[in-house]
């Protein structure tokens, strides 16, 4: 899973104008779209499940050093907000004027519900507790998809799950890495 | 010895003598045009010929399929003209033009939002023969022509219009005024331009530039690179020609 080979970037991302926002609103549109798609393509193959904004647009991702261009912030700004949008990333910032970081979904918190609750059910673990850290940091999931999963994602992608009535979560106030999960 | 004829007898005379004479142009006229249509009918019946013992040939050279076309067009055969017929079912041409006509839609549609509708005739055949596969017929850029020529009665609007020293195709109808095709034929060699370069080799004035950078740019033809020190104008049609994903 943790493959090391290097990302490999469309051939837009060698195209000059691709890192300015363009004032052409359907061609704007188009852009912020292959944005999206890079940004999904990027985290999912480096495993990158929260994005800090300011970091990464100095990161290979926003910054093509190769060309040197660089998608300014404000425009990182408004391709992430099209991608709250549509439930693929979500703030963690909860005031609109300081937002910074977000949580990038490239799978939606359905779809990573469905694949650990099949996981789950693979290695017949059903009914016997896990910590959230033992299911997504210990070599138990090593090779799974949602191994190394950002904390918060995993409570979103859980109550997804406690919701159809298919795991619950047994918090603990003192030590939230230690909280638990069983699965039915 | 004969006398002169005078008066009526005179009239009567010359009056029989031109329907003779008329009758016998008529006579002549009809064997000349029997004469024509037997040579047609047997040139007809030659060029069917021809076509049956080059059908191979015909279906999978692009060269030769060409010059038949124009043989064909020359003496006003056209193998185009229905699906149906001696034509289309020796040569399998109507499904041929028409089968190509439908992958030349959908790859200038499936491209224009990546290059506002405007597509080098070389990179749209290359992308053609991708969605044909390896197996398919093989198809030349005067293929390309001629299915673009039958879609016209569709109504598509596609039109061939010549920039700089390249052929392209435009998908979206629309007329490229004399200044539009002058910028996109200096940003042909670099894809790009910048108002300096324009400057230089039009001599025209910066506003008038300005002007038609901004409806290139309003019909998504080119983007604009705000990270340099000078803008420079991008067009997309030049930078991407491989369109064999989409």
């Amino acid at each position: 899973m943790d493959s090391p080979t290097s990302f490999q970037f469309p051939p837009v991302y060698d195209f000059p104008p691709f890192f300015t926002r363009q004032p052409t609103l359907s061609t704007w549109q188009d852009q912020a779209k292959q944005w999206q798609t890079l940004v999904l393509n990027y985290c999912r193959h480096q495993r990158q499940f929260r994005l800090t904004l300011s970091e990464a647009a100095n990161s290979e991702l926003f910054n093509n050093t190769a060309i040197g261009r660089k998608l300014p912030l404000a425009a990182i700004h408004e391709v992430i907000q099209l991608m709250v949008d549509q439930g693929r990333a979500e703030w963690l910032d909860d005031k609109k004027t300081s937002r910074n970081q977000c949580l990038i979904y490239w799978h939606s918190p359905e779809e990573w519900a469905d694949l650990i609750y099949q996981w789950i059910q693979d290695r017949a673990l059903n009914n016997s507790v896990l910590t959230l850290y033992e299911l997504t940091h210990d070599d138990l999931s090593q090779g799974a998809e949602f191994h190394g999963m950002d904390a918060l994602m995993l409570r979103r992608v859980l109550s997804t799950l406690v919701s159809k009535g298919k795991a619950q979560v047994f918090h603990n106030d003192e030590a939230a890495n230690e909280a638990g999960v069983k699965f039915f | 010895m004969s006398r002169r004829r005078v008066g009526l007898s005179r009239i009567h005379y010359e009056m029989s003598n031109k329907e003779h004479f008329r009758e016998i142009g008529n006579n002549i006229a009809a064997v000349e045009v029997e004469q024509l249509q037997n040579q047609l009918a047997v040139f007809k019946t030659n060029l069917e010929e021809f076509a049956q013992k080059h059908q191979k040939k015909i279906r999978s050279n692009p060269a030769f399929r060409t010059q038949f076309q124009k043989m064909c067009q020359q003496i006003g055969v056209d193998p185009l003209a229905s699906n149906k017929g001696f034509w289309a079912d020796l040569l399998g041409f109507g499904d041929f033009y028409y089968e190509l006509g439908i992958q030349i839609i959908e790859v200038c549609i499936n491209s224009r939002h990546i290059n506002g509708g405007l597509i080098a005739m070389d990179d749209l055949r290359r992308a053609v023969e991708v969605r044909r596969g390896a197996r398919a017929q093989e198809i030349n850029n005067d293929d390309i022509v001629q299915a673009i020529k039958n879609l016209a009665p569709l109504g598509s609007g596609f039109q061939i219009v010549e920039i700089g020293s390249q052929k392209m195709v435009q998908s979206i109808p629309r007329e490229f005024n004399t200044d539009q095709s002058r910028i996109l034929s200096i940003s042909q060699l670099t894809g790009f331009t910048t108002i300096t370069q324009v400057a230089n080799e039009t001599g025209w004035a910066p506003e008038r530039i300005v002007t038609i950078m901004d409806m290139l740019l309003r019909d998504g033809l080119c983007w604009i690179d705000l990270q340099h020190s000078e803008p420079q104008y991008w067009f997309p049609t030049y930078f991407f020609s491989e369109y064999s994903k989409i």
